[in-house]
């Protein structure tokens, strides 16, 4: 189910938050969102709701069995397990590809289907098990412990949740207890994301598709798809956690932030703190700092950015074109790091610039669907486009999104804020919400680019 | 902050509002799908042909169809039920894919199971050799529209496509708007492209190449075994369907000389194919204008490279009326087969 069907935001939701706030007992709430949590899930292909189930069960045993022998193979076996569905799901065809290649084969992919959020809850349930390891983990009960890896506002494209940023918030569910403040803030925050999705991310999905698929693109038309797909993505993926930090909002919840104006960062470091925040963290903590970070000399230090960024790559998708633009960003980092201990800091316009300059520029290598399409769109943006297409009438709607993404406060500072909650601005946000419902319903809207990841 | 009164002001408005909307939007009933809508002098208003047309092919007052693109649309129904006595309905939707107009005779077979006449067009739609071919176009195709259960479309009418059709069908029976298009699916579109004006006309024809004498071969061959056309199968189960003693005509309608330079070889497999395919149904009859002649050759007679004139209809509306009665057409514009496959070539021309 999405968050972007009528079926979820007429049937589902609120059936769902009725019967969580109905509920009597903290125990029938969890009951309550374990329930619609399955069910969301499963109204996308119930054969992947016992693959969610069983990989959470063989995670919570072995954390059980971990805390009762201490044993770190048990962990380590958790681990391997883990990256062992998420690697059979999401690389079985890509290995098999490139082991073809390598021998001249041509290959058909095998008809491997990838469940949705697969990278987002084996990624949960890897740093559950890690920080148990590390001695960072309370013992939760099986149905909490259910409700952390199934909830379903995070489930299918996160946030990159941590087990103590959510279960320790189960144990305050008093039954009857309404926090109206979070409840209303929850709800403007999902109007606003769903409004981002909706009126922004695909509005300039077309422009962006048309772009990638022209054979040969003028450079305004280059650009023009490469600015188009770096707003889509923004939106699309912002939009996305906006929705669910306010869904979480509406039963109570919190969830940790996911993006803070990316494009308004002045360098690659900090775009990285601003963007897809919760999986940066989790690259941080379970990849980078245990790699040596920052602590292990220079050498050691840029090793680690780059694996840590090759990493990155590979989980976004199953290519190369991932792979390479994952590369890309690392040798950036270890630029961005270099130029800072040894160079003079650079005006905040020039460093925007720069840093925008790279991010929209390796966007085209994540979005391209092989290296001769980011090949192409890379020549006509150096001046070479051969083509004359350019669309004029798109430019307004660029402009727009550029300075909503640039200058505009965001979702979450205006949810935050108090200025959006008089009683009559309740009637307008109800407009919106009707307005961008009625879109909706027309069943034509792009899914969420981060489904395929 | 007082809390509770925002959230309860916000659900309260957006529901209210809502069901407000949906009610508009069932009792106006735009695409006139509603079972229990309340019976009032509707007529098509969507633009889009997709979601108008189904509610035309299930009108009982039909015994005859015209499906195919918008090549077909200037036949005007009721110039045919002059000339033919049938109660004609024309169908053929803009850039319709073969899926598209399969679906669209399906739900027009499903509710008259006997018709006289039908009228499919290919303009070259159905000799896409693309392996797997897009069943949609870029506009949107409503399938629920396409079943026989009027109840599930309801499900689907919470929309603002489908209220700006509301707001349009109101206007319509306020008198404050025409049609899109008649009952019978008709709609002289030339009108809209304003003053024919012969220049403009030869600049969309040749786009600034020079026109050629033709010498393409557009007969139907069978020469390239290894070309497949994946809508041909579906052509003969969608004709399988109708009843024998329907009278079927596979209409090949006339494009510019100048267009058929690119398509020339395609079509005369396609036809080739086309006329194995269904050459033991003996109620089909195929005319073919898709051809160099002195209908194709005549800029006059095209609005664009694929777009006749409404003078260009009539002369096919009467060719087709002869046809149908078993006569030669009077244009002799026309080639007619029927059944027989002799005399394809089977080698390179």
């Amino acid at each position: 189910m999405l968050f972007t069907t009528q079926i979820f935001l007429l049937v589902f939701l609120p059936l769902t938050a009725l019967a969580y706030h109905g509920a009597s007992t903290q125990r029938a709430r969890l009951w309550v969102l374990l329930g619609g949590s399955l069910v969301f899930y499963g109204w996308w292909d119930l054969r992947f709701l016992p693959l969610l189930l069983v990989t959470g069960l063989v995670n919570w045993r072995l954390a059980q069995a971990y805390r009762a022998r201490q044993r770190d193979a048990l962990i380590w076996a958790g681990v391997a397990f883990d990256l062992g569905v998420l690697g059979a799901f999401k690389y079985t065809n890509f290995l098999a590809a490139s082991v073809y290649s390598l021998w001249g084969q041509p290959f058909t992919p095998w008809p491997i289907i990838l469940p949705l959020g697969v990278s987002f809850f084996t990624f949960q349930q890897i740093s559950y098990l890690l920080d148990l390891r590390r001695g960072q983990a309370a013992p939760y009960g099986w149905l909490e412990f259910a409700c952390y890896l199934c909830f379903f506002p995070h489930l299918i494209a996160g946030p990159i949740i941590r087990h103590h940023e959510l279960i320790p918030q189960f144990t305050n569910l008093a039954p009857k207890h309404l926090d109206r403040e979070l409840i209303a803030r929850g709800l403007l925050l999902f109007t606003l994301g769903l409004v981002k999705k909706v009126w922004l991310a695909d509005q300039l999905a077309g422009l962006a598709d048309a772009g990638f698929a022209d054979a040969t693109p003028s450079t305004v038309a280059a650009w023009q798809a490469a600015l188009a797909y770096s707003l889509q993505l923004y939106f699309d993926f912002s939009g996305y956690s906006d929705m669910a930090l306010g869904l979480a909002g509406m039963f109570g919840l919190t969830l940790p932030v996911n993006f803070d104006a990316p494009y308004r960062a002045t360098s690659i470091r900090d775009f990285w703190r601003r963007w897809h925040m919760t999986l940066s963290r989790f690259l941080r903590d379970y990849l980078y700092i245990p790699m040596g970070g920052s602590r292990g000399g220079a050498l050691r230090t840029y090793g680690a950015s780059v694996l840590t960024m090759l990493l990155c790559g590979l989980w976004h998708g199953a290519g190369f074109t991932f792979i390479a633009w994952g590369a890309l960003h690392g040798v950036a980092v270890c630029c961005n790091r270099w130029w800072m201990q040894h160079g003079r800091p650079l005006p905040a316009p020039l460093a925007w610039t720069l840093t925008m300059l790279f991010v929209v520029v390796g966007w085209v290598l994540f979005r391209a669907e092989n290296f001769h399409v980011a090949a192409r769109m890379f020549s006509a943006m150096a001046g070479q486009g051969t083509g004359v297409r350019t669309d004029f009438d798109s430019w307004p709607m660029l402009a727009l999104a550029a300075a909503v993404a640039l200058f505009g406060p965001t979702n979450l500072e205006l949810s935050r804020g108090n200025g959006l909650y008089r009683v009559w601005m309740a009637v307008p946000l109800a407009l919106v919400l009707l307005v961008t419902v009625l879109r909706v319903g027309q069943g034509r809207g792009i899914e969420f680019i981060y489904f395929q990841f | 902050m007082r809390w509770a009164a925002y959230i309860r002001v916000l659900l309260v408005t957006a529901s209210g509002l809502g069901l407000a909307v949906y009610g508009f939007i069932v009792l106006l009933d735009p695409y006139m799908d509603v079972p229990f809508s309340p019976a009032l002098a509707r007529a098509p208003v969507s633009t889009n042909q997709r979601f108008a047309y189904p509610a035309l092919a299930r009108l009982p007052r039909f015994d005859s169809v015209v499906i195919g693109t918008s090549t077909m649309r200037l036949l005007d129904p009721q110039q045919l039920d002059a000339k033919l006595g049938t109660r004609m309905v024309n169908l053929a939707m803009n850039s319709a894919t073969p899926y598209e107009q399969s679906r669209l005779l399906e739900v027009f077979q499903r509710h008259h199971p006997h018709p006289r006449v039908v009228v499919l067009g290919n303009d070259g739609s159905w000799c896409e050799r693309k392996s797997v071919p897009a069943n949609y176009t870029f506009r949107a195709f409503p399938e629920w529209m396409y079943d026989d259960g009027p109840w599930n479309d309801l499900l689907y009418l919470f929309n603002d496509k489908a209220l700006e059709d509301a707001v349009r069908m109101a206007e319509l029976l306020a008198g404050r708007r025409e049609a899109k298009y008649r009952l019978d699916g008709y709609r002289d579109f030339t009108r809209d492209f304003g003053h024919y004006d012969p220049a403009l006309v030869r600049r969309r024809l040749y786009a600034g190449r020079p026109g050629r004498e033709a010498g393409h071969i557009t007969e139907p061959s069978l020469t390239r075994p290894a070309w497949h056309y994946p809508w041909l199968p579906r052509l003969r189960a969608v004709l399988d369907q109708l009843p024998v003693a329907t009278r079927i005509v596979l209409l090949y309608p006339p494009v510019h000389r100048h267009y058929l330079e690119n398509m020339a070889a395609n079509l005369a497999e396609c036809k080739g194919r086309s006329a194995v395919l269904l050459a033991d149904l003996p109620n089909l009859v195929t005319l073919d204008y898709l051809q160099v002649s002195a209908l194709t050759s005549n800029d006059k007679n095209f609005w664009d490279a694929v777009h006749t004139t409404a003078a260009v209809a009539r002369l096919l509306e009467t060719d087709l009326a002869a046809v149908v009665a078993g006569r030669t057409p009077p244009s002799g514009y026309a080639r007619v087969r029927v059944g027989a496959t002799a005399g394809i070539a089977t080698q390179p021309q």
